[in-house]
Order: C-alpha cells, then structure tokens, then sequence
C-alpha cells in the first residue's frame, strides 16, 4: 500500500494521474536495426568476393580442406521485436561442387567454417540438403538446392525455431536453441559458386506475408477456444460504470439487463466487491458532473458538506489538481484578471512541493497566450483534463469508504486491472522468450481488430 | 521469479482504448441506451464502426432467444438479405427452434409436416444428418422432455443459437463478430496458463500466489483451483 506522504495518511498514490495523459498511440518504440547487405568487414575475405553492392558473393579460393569456407554475415544480427524474420538468397552458380549454405550465425562465429559447423549457428546446406546445428554431423532436413534456386532462412520468433525454404515453398523446421543476437549468414564453399542475397529490397519468391499471417491465426485460434466463465463481461462492465460513478449509465444497463433473456443477476457477485465499489455512488456522480461542466466552485462545496478530509490538507495532491481545474476554467472563459488572483491565493504554494510540478508549470503558461486553445499548453482546456480530475476526486472518495481494503482498487476497475495484468503477462511471455517476438500493445490490437474484423 | 506488481505500474492504459472496450461490449449486445448514456456521461468519441442498427438486432436476437424463429428468420431476411442463405448451419439450427416449439406445444403432425418440408432437405447435405436424426428422436418420445435429446429444449440451446445469430449479423455488417472485452479476457487467459505452465514447472506452482495478489482474485478462483 502506498502511503500519501501529502494527507499523512492513508490514501491513493494520485501521482499516477500524471501518466494518463492524452489520446493516441503511446508506444514510441525504438526502431531496429535491419539488415540490409553483407558485412564485408569480418567476412573470410581471403576465399571469397564480395559485390560493390554487397549483396552478392562469389568463392576465390580453390576448396581445400574444411577451414576455407567463404562465409559471410548480414551487416547486424536479425532484428528481434516482430513476429518473424526472414531472407532469401538466389544461387547463380552451384560452382564445382555446390556447397552452398544460408543459415544464422551468432558474433563469435569462426569466419572460415560452414554456418552449422560450430555451436551457436544453424545452417541448411545445399550439397546435401541435411541441416546442421553446431555438431559436425548433420540430420535429414531437406532436399538439395543447386543452380537456379532460391532458397529462405528465417526465425519464428513465436514458437522459436528457424524455418527454410526452396522456390517458394516451405522446407521445415527446427527449434532455435540460441537465444542472443543472430546474424543472417550465407557460405560459398567450391570454385565458381555465386550467391546472390535479398534482404528484403527485392520481393520475396517464399510468401512471408501469408505464413506471418498464419502463425497469427495459429495464435488466434488458441484464443477463440478459450469458453468464458457465465457473464463474466457483464459484471466487468458494471464494476466499470461503478467504479467511475457512472450512475445514469448503470440504470440504464441494470433496467436493460432485467429485460434481456435469460435475465443476468444483479445479485452479489462472488468475490468482487460489490460495497466498496458501489461507495457514494450518487455522490461520484454529482462530482463528476460537476467538474465536467467547469462549476470548480459547487465541487468545493460538495466536498466542504461531504468530504471536508479530503480537503483537509490544503496541500495535497488533489486540492492541487482541483485549484488548478479552477483556474483552468477562468482562463477558459477568458476571466484572466481573477485567474491571476486565484493562482497567486491557491496555486503559488505549491511550486516546490508538488508532486505534478509540470501541471503547475502549463497551467501558468496558458496566461502567456492570446489564444490558449491553440498553444502547446492548450490540451490543458480540454475535455481530457476534466475526467483527469474527476478519475482523481472519484479516486479519493472511494478511498473514505471505511470498509475499503486496499488503495490500489480505488484508483482503477477491475477492467484495467486486467488489462494491465494481460500486458505485464505478455511482457513475462516475451522476457522468456528472451525478449524475441511482438510487443503487447493494446491500442494496436483494438486497431487491427478493426482491419481484421475478427 | 519476480512479476512484482510494482514494475508494471508505468504501464499507462489509453483511457479512450479502456473506454471502447466498454462499449464493444454494451454495442455487441444491444445495449443501445446504456450505450448512448455512456458516450456522452464520459465525453468518448463515437467510434468509427459505430453500428446503427442495435434496434433492428435486438429484437431478431429476442425472438430467437424466446424461440419464435419465424419472426427471427423474418426480420433477418429484412434486415440482412442473403445472411441465412450464407449460413446454412445457422439456417438449420433456427428452423430447428421452431421445430422445437412445436414439439413442445404437442403439435406434433405440424411439426412432423415442418421437419419433413424444411429440416429433411438439408439432410441432403451430410453434416446435417446427424444433427436433423437428433431432433426427430424429439417425436418418438411422448414427454420429450424426458428423452436423451431434451438439452435441445433448453434455453442453453436456443441461447448458443441466438449468440450465433447476433453474430452472424455482426458478421455480415463487416463488423467484428465478438466483442473486445471478450477476445481480451480470452487472451489474458491464454496468457496466464502459458505463464502458469511454463512458470509453475519451474517454482512448484508459487506464481500462481502472484497472479492472486495481482488482482481479479474472483476469476483466478474460478480458472484455477489450486
């Protein structure tokens, strides 16, 4: 439980407001690196050429011996936070004896040994069709590849294996032990043998969209199996609409449910807890009501009737927010002269101490515009602000519930606690998976949901 | 293995993203005031795939739940040209309520004439045998209810018919046939056995004392009785 050092009590942790900011997607992820040509710098320059373009490659050497390979690795390692990666090489020339490799290799890879010769890399191997894994022997993967064909490394970073392919088609599987970075690597190995690599620049023979897509319904479908417990997104719902005070919008639902087929009970709930949700649930609303429509005044002296703790300590988080609503609202209908007064009596105590000094900062900042609405600091007069500070006074009044438990239900329904519970679980998902695969994000799948309509 | 609660406070839900699950729900079951309610007690933007036809599903969903599936089937054809011809399988299961209704009301020459007019010509089809032979044993029983086929009297049956129904609507609305709040606790669920079995192996089963403490304690009683 988080102790509210502002009331010296126990109350929520308000400072959480300050992260809700705004709409859109939140996610700025950084963008990987991507590999996009061969890496002529640590290649095993002496037994193999290559291209200006780096993007093919040709052996120079006479093939002597085991440690004369011409490999070759991807500029970076194939990058980890998609679905799945992929490359394809074309083989102009099986030269003398075809010995043609694409595979992945880890950084420490020997540059002078066919990729799946030494431990931690992988590779399919077109003289032989057999795939190798870091022992000298190989197993039976597939068939050869020679002159003419194209042939697709790539990892699956859901189920962890690498896949091939040859002319479009897929070869098999084989799971991926290695969990670090992987360089796409290919190997020339007899005289006269070419290769030509595509990193993505030209289309693909092998269609990676379609079997992206499939591993995706593969996931899709494990989801759409799973039987829900009996109205269970009903309760959902309701605990939602009572926890925010919603209370019109809970009649409505309640008198609507009554009449549905079969009726859903309103009855006690097993385990949620009906009481603390339903707290002063007139009083929430009338607060919400009231900051939404800007009466800053009225919401005072609600809280003077009902609630005078809350406002007990004239310098906590949420007088805070409140003083700044109200200020807000004077600058809003152009009121600046007593906005001026009004933060010089109840805003200038809290630089220093508050735990949201950028609320404090933007709020000022409004003064300095002619036209607020339009200046950087013009989200501050929108609708979002408003349900920002109502969240955080409904927040509050449910923590005076005397019967209240824990201070983390005050301030979220149980809906975003599972959502929130189903991203920390995804993320747990992918840390085991070393960090490799897709992100959760919840905005982008709401998004395709829309596109997929599933 | 630590999964402290505490780490994922920086993880921010989009109000808005919370705010239209809400309503993907209340939308996906025809809760059309509480819906209108909601949008404008929050100040929510109307989403784009906002479906305006929640008076015309509900009450085709309504029919079939109190299982007079002639005016589901009609209001369908009204609403929706084409769906039933499209889905045969739902087609099927609504005549069969009908059937049902009969065969509850004792009328059993009309539904003998029904089922042989309307049932029996998807039975040319082999998937429908089956299902068209359960049914018909309905007949040979004098107190149905007492026969081994009686869950296709049930309000369950005419219940998992009707859900099909709505969303086979939704379907050809080019609108999503299951509701946001559904797929996500779907996921969260797959999730958390994942998580559960590949955890568990290695803790003896202690994560699942997290998963508690995390929250939504009345569902993880439910799923898991450990």
């Amino acid at each position: 439980m988080i102790i509210d050092q502002d009331s010296g009590g126990f109350s929520p942790d308000l400072s959480k407001f300050s992260l809700r900011q705004g709409t859109g997607d939140m996610d700025v992820e950084e963008v990987e690196e991507v590999p996009t040509h061969l890496n002529t710098i640590n290649s095993s320059g002496g037994f193999l050429v290559v291209s200006m373009d780096k993007l093919s490659v040709q052996y120079t050497s006479v093939n002597l011996h085991g440690h004369d390979v011409g490999v070759v690795q991807a500029n970076c390692p194939a990058p980890v936070k998609r679905l799945m990666y992929y490359f394809e090489i074309f083989v102009k020339n099986a030269g003398a004896k075809g010995q043609i490799a694409i595979g992945f290799t880890n950084e420490h890879f020997k540059m002078r040994r066919q990729p799946g010769w030494e431990a931690n890399s992988y590779g399919y191997h077109g003289d032989d069709g057999l795939l190798y894994r870091g022992q000298g022997k190989g197993e039976t993967f597939g068939p050869t590849f020679t002159s003419g064909d194209t042939v697709g490394g790539g990892i699956n970073y859901a189920s962890q294996e690498f896949f091939f392919t040859k002319n479009g088609k897929l070869v098999g599987t084989v799971y991926k032990d290695v969990k670090g970075p992987l360089f796409p690597t290919i190997a020339v190995h007899s005289q006269n043998e070419e290769v030509n690599v595509n990193f993505g620049q030209q289309p693909f023979v092998f269609d990676i969209e379609a079997f992206t897509l499939e591993e995706r319904m593969k996931q899709q479908m494990m989801i759409e199996k799973i039987s829900l417990p009996l109205n269970i997104s009903h309760r959902i719902v309701r605990s939602y609409l009572r926890h925010y005070g919603y209370q019109d919008t809970l009649n409505s639902f309640d008198l609507a449910s009554r009449s549905t087929l079969p009726p859903i009970p309103v009855a006690q709930e097993n385990g949620i807890n009906e009481q603390a949700d339903t707290y002063a649930l007139s009083h929430r609303k009338i607060l919400r009501q009231l900051i939404r429509s800007g009466d800053l005044d009225s919401v005072f002296g609600k809280l003077r009737d009902w609630y005078p703790q809350i406002l007990q300590n004239e310098s906590s988080t949420i007088c805070f927010l409140l003083h700044c609503q109200k200020f807000i609202e004077l600058v809003r209908v152009g009121d600046l002269e007593n906005a001026v007064k009004y933060a010089r009596a109840e805003l200038a105590r809290f630089f220093g101490i508050t735990q949201l000094p950028y609320l404090l900062q933007d709020c000022i900042a409004l003064l300095a515009y002619e036209e607020p609405m339009k200046s950087p600091v013009g989200y501050l007069l929108e609708l979002c602000q408003r349900e920002l500070v109502a969240d955080a006074l409904n927040s509050m009044v449910l923590s005076m519930n005397p019967s209240m438990k824990d201070t983390e239900s005050c301030l979220q329904s149980y809906l975003e606690r599972l959502l929130r519970q189903l991203s920390a679980c995804c993320f747990e998902r992918r840390s085991l998976n070393g960090d490799q695969g897709e992100t959760f994000r919840l905005h982008r799948v709401l998004q395709s949901r829309k596109e997929g309509k599933s | 293995m630590e999964l402290d609660p505490r780490q994922y406070e920086h993880i921010a839900n989009n109000d808005n993203d919370v705010r239209n699950i809400v309503l993907s729900y209340l939308v996906h079951n025809c809760f059309k005031e509480t819906a209108e309610s909601f949008i404008s007690c929050t100040g929510m933007k109307l989403p784009a795939d906002y479906p305006v036809d929640m008076d015309k599903r509900k009450p085709i969903v309504h029919f079939a739940l109190e299982g007079n599936a002639l005016k589901a089937i009609e209001l369908t054809e009204q609403l929706a040209h084409n769906l039933l011809e499209e889905n045969k399988g739902l087609h099927f299961d609504l005549l069969s309520l009908h059937f049902v209704q009969l065969v509850c009301s004792r009328k059993c020459t009309e539904a003998l004439e029904f089922a042989q007019t309307k049932l029996t010509p998807f039975g040319k089809v082999h998937k429908y045998v089956e299902k068209l032979e359960d049914f018909m044993t309905l007949l040979a029983y004098e107190e149905p209810e007492k026969s081994p086929m009686f869950h296709l009297l049930s309000l369950d049956y005419r219940q998992h018919v009707a859900d099909n129904l709505n969303r086979a609507i939704l379907a050809h609305a080019n609108l999503p046939s299951y509701s946001a709040m559904e797929r996500l606790i779907q996921q969260t669920t797959v999730v958390r056995q994942y998580l559960h079995q590949e955890l568990g192996k290695a803790n003896n089963g202690t994560y699942c004392v997290y998963i508690r403490s995390f929250g939504v304690i009345f569902w993880s009683r439910v799923q898991y009785n450990l």
